[in-house]
């Protein structure tokens, strides 16, 4: 098996790709197995890791398609290891079956979405456009993936990092969301040795190791018959999911305090804003932003204590999508503020706002 | 003479000579009546009981009197219904 | 009185799902009998596919996961390269590796990747009810070719093992039968060749066994066996297409 020793013991400030730092903080994390095909914009990660994972005698194969990567990983978290795959939205539809099966028998893995215009083909512009499909489910049935949505390179560093703990301690998949423009990014960050979330992990008994000493383990999905009926599963998963829900929502919050408006933003977009969002705090506008974090589970304690402390304050999502994260925006604050001092700016196919572009719109809503 | 061979009922067969003797034997609760063992007996031991099991299966018996024991039946019984055996002497 | 010949202990002595008369039943037992006499059901995985032998984790006592249709060479290429020292075995019907999951078996074929393959092909898809399959021969009547698989528009029947010898990495493929004592007697020495070449590391093996579906193929378990004989074999000859050691 490979050594999980740290390849870094101290803290270093290093230049790197949004899509490179996300394949070294699995390395250090411990990730045994990487499978992927390349699809741009997330190629980097593949290419980084396919020297990486051979340095470190990690298991790393560029797999025959975008459903293979998922299977492998299927099959190498069954097996006990830590495993990662990476795609970009067209990729990630052709995972969803994978990932469904994944989800349903409670194994571990990371999956890296970096998103890009769609639907179809689309093109190769970031995007935001994919949020229904990971925090929705995306493939069939009643499940979940815990969703990260980073928005700089520390960030896809940290993130991935966490992925895996999560990943370990829920026993489900674990999405870091990002866009073709974090994926791209060249940022200096803090590469510091692998910090562990979690000061135990359970047990991976139920890993295929060959059935010695042991009953022999079957990991499966199919429970046609009570008393083991797919009903157990569901409630079990449903149980699980409802814990996360209350206590791993992350966000972060900026100049929210006595706010006229509120800007809901998450990945590239959240930065983008940021910056008009300042020019207009420099000009006297109590402008705030409400940085998504995880985008399943969803804050909505978080934003709904935004909207109380600031009772006529307006909201407005920004999306690079013609309106997805919008909807669960309405549904957290829908007894809470008036539906129409929530208003929406975004656009699908790969529309990348300007700070100037999102300063102008502030200025309309605010003007209203 | 034949005579029904049970995993769970008496086995009961006549033997010419006091030798080791090898015999299928039938858990006739498992056949599922596909009739494959019947075609392959070199010694044609293998007939349709005409009874139904607990799943109502027309299952098979086997005639011990002709039957030498070569395990074919095992072999194409895609649902181990065969055990073979061998037994010494005369039994009653 | 000793018990000179009994079923295998590594499956189940309970009564299987599978139909009056289908092959798998006498795979299932080919493959106990050869894990008890090599001694390998407690460091072996298993592969499952989608089809009739997605229960397989009812009958066999090892490690299994269950993959999703087509995709078990996938999964036991990633079990095999974490647990190199582990015998994993990968079982998959004629939809599962000949249609839906033709681009994986290809390549872990291609990759070499040390691990044995039960192919079990009986022509048509049993498990949902006798649907036409990449193996169905042609002018054969199924649920969705009910005036018989014709050339045009369907193409003709894929063999497998025919198509899999032109990859250089794959070191062991032959096809058999299990219609008749005398060739399940070979099947099982071809499963045995092929644990074993695991076993010795030698790579990528595979073996095609001709089988019978009687429900699916709407016929009674002795007209399939005559099925096998006289159409299937004349299509998918039986034999070793490739030995390397």
């Amino acid at each position: 098996m490979a050594d999980y020793n740290n390849t870094v013991l101290q803290t270093r400030k290093v230049l790197m790709k949004g899509n490179e730092a996300v394949g070294e903080a699995a390395i250090k994390a411990g990730c045994l197995c990487y499978f992927a095909y390349p699809i741009t914009p997330q190629t980097e990660t593949p290419e980084y890791l396919s020297r990486r994972m051979e340095e470190e005698n990690r298991i790393f194969l560029q797999a025959e398609s975008e459903i293979a990567a998922i299977n492998m990983v299927f099959g190498a978290s069954a097996a006990g290891a830590r495993a990662m795959t990476s795609s970009s939205s067209p990729g990630i539809s052709l995972k969803q079956e994978g990932i469904s099966y994944i989800a349903g028998a409670q194994l571990p893995c990371v999956i890296i979405n970096v998103v890009r215009g769609g639907p179809g083909l689309g093109n190769i512009e970031a995007s935001q456009a994919d949020y229904f499909q990971s925090t929705r489910g995306g493939g069939h049935g009643d499940y979940r993936c815990i969703v990260l949505a980073p928005n700089s390179v520390q960030e896809c560093y940290d993130m991935t990092m966490n992925a895996f703990d999560l990943a370990d301690y829920y026993r489900m998949p674990v999405i870091i969301q990002n866009d073709g423009i974090i994926g791209q990014l060249v940022e200096s960050f803090e590469m510091h040795p692998y910090k562990p979330m979690f000061e135990k992990l359970p047990d991976k008994n139920w890993a295929l190791t060959g059935c010695a000493g042991r009953e022999p383990n079957v990991i499966r999905t199919l429970y046609m018959t009570p008393p083991d009926g797919l009903e157990q599963l569901n409630r079990k998963l449903d149980e699980k999911y409802k814990k996360i829900q209350a206590e791993l929502r992350w966000s972060e919050l900026f100049n929210c305090d006595k706010a006229d408006l509120v800007i809901i933003a998450y990945g590239s977009t959240s930065r983008i804003a940021k910056s008009a969002i300042k020019k207009h705090n420099d000009n006297g506008r109590k402008v705030g932003l409400f940085r998504l974090k995880t985008l399943w589970p969803w804050p909505n304690v978080e934003l709904v204590e935004i909207a109380r402390k600031n009772k006529d304050a307006k909201f407005l999502v920004i999306e690079m999508s013609t309106g997805q994260m919008l909807e669960d925006v309405l549904l957290s604050l829908m007894d809470i503020v008036p539906k129409k001092d929530i208003l929406f700016y975004g656009m699908g196919g790969g529309w990348n706002p300007t700070p100037d572009m999102i300063y102008e719109k502030i200025a309309e809503v605010l003007a209203e | 003479m034949l005579q029904t061979g049970s995993r769970y009922g008496k086995v009961v067969w006549r033997l010419s000579k006091n030798r080791m003797a090898k015999k299928a034997q039938i858990n006739f609760e498992k056949c599922k009546g596909c009739d494959l063992c019947i075609d392959v007996c070199p010694k044609a031991a293998i007939h349709k009981s005409g009874i139904s099991n607990k799943k109502g299966y027309d299952y098979i018996e086997i005639d011990l009197d002709q039957c030498n024991g070569c395990g074919a039946c095992y072999i194409i019984c895609p649902d181990c219904c065969f055990t073979i055996v061998e037994t010494a002497g005369s039994a009653r | 009185m000793n018990i000179v010949k009994t079923q295998p202990k590594s499956i189940t002595t309970e009564s299987t799902k599978y139909c009056p008369g289908c092959g798998h039943g006498i795979v299932l037992r080919l493959i106990g009998e050869v894990i008890d006499e090599l001694g390998i059901r407690e460091k072996m995985i298993l592969t499952a596919p989608v089809g009739c032998a997605v229960i397989l984790y009812d009958y066999l006592f090892c490690d299994i996961i269950e993959c999703a249709h087509g995709r078990a060479p996938a999964v036991g290429t990633a079990i095999k390269r974490v647990h190199p020292d582990k015998f994993v075995l990968i079982y998959q019907g004629d939809g599962d590796l000949a249609a839906i999951g033709t681009a994986e078996i290809i390549h872990a074929a291609n990759r070499g990747e040390n691990m044995s393959v039960i192919f079990v092909n009986n022509a048509i898809y049993g498990m949902t009810g006798g649907q036409m399959a990449p193996t169905t021969l042609i002018g054969q009547k199924t649920t969705t070719s009910p005036f018989g698989r014709t050339i045009k528009g369907m193409g003709k029947p894929i063999r497998v093992c025919e198509l899999l010898t032109t990859l250089e990495e794959t070191k062991y493929l032959e096809r058999t039968s299990i219609h008749s004592v005398r060739n399940i007697n070979k099947t099982k020495a071809a499963i045995r060749k092929v644990f074993q070449n695991q076993l010795n590391g030698i790579g990528f093996s595979l073996v095609e066994i001709l089988s019978m579906c009687p429900v699916g193929w709407k016929v009674s378990p002795k007209e399939a066996v005559q099925f096998i004989e006289e159409q299937l074999i004349n299509y998918f000859p039986l034999g070793v297409y490739k030995d390397t050691e």
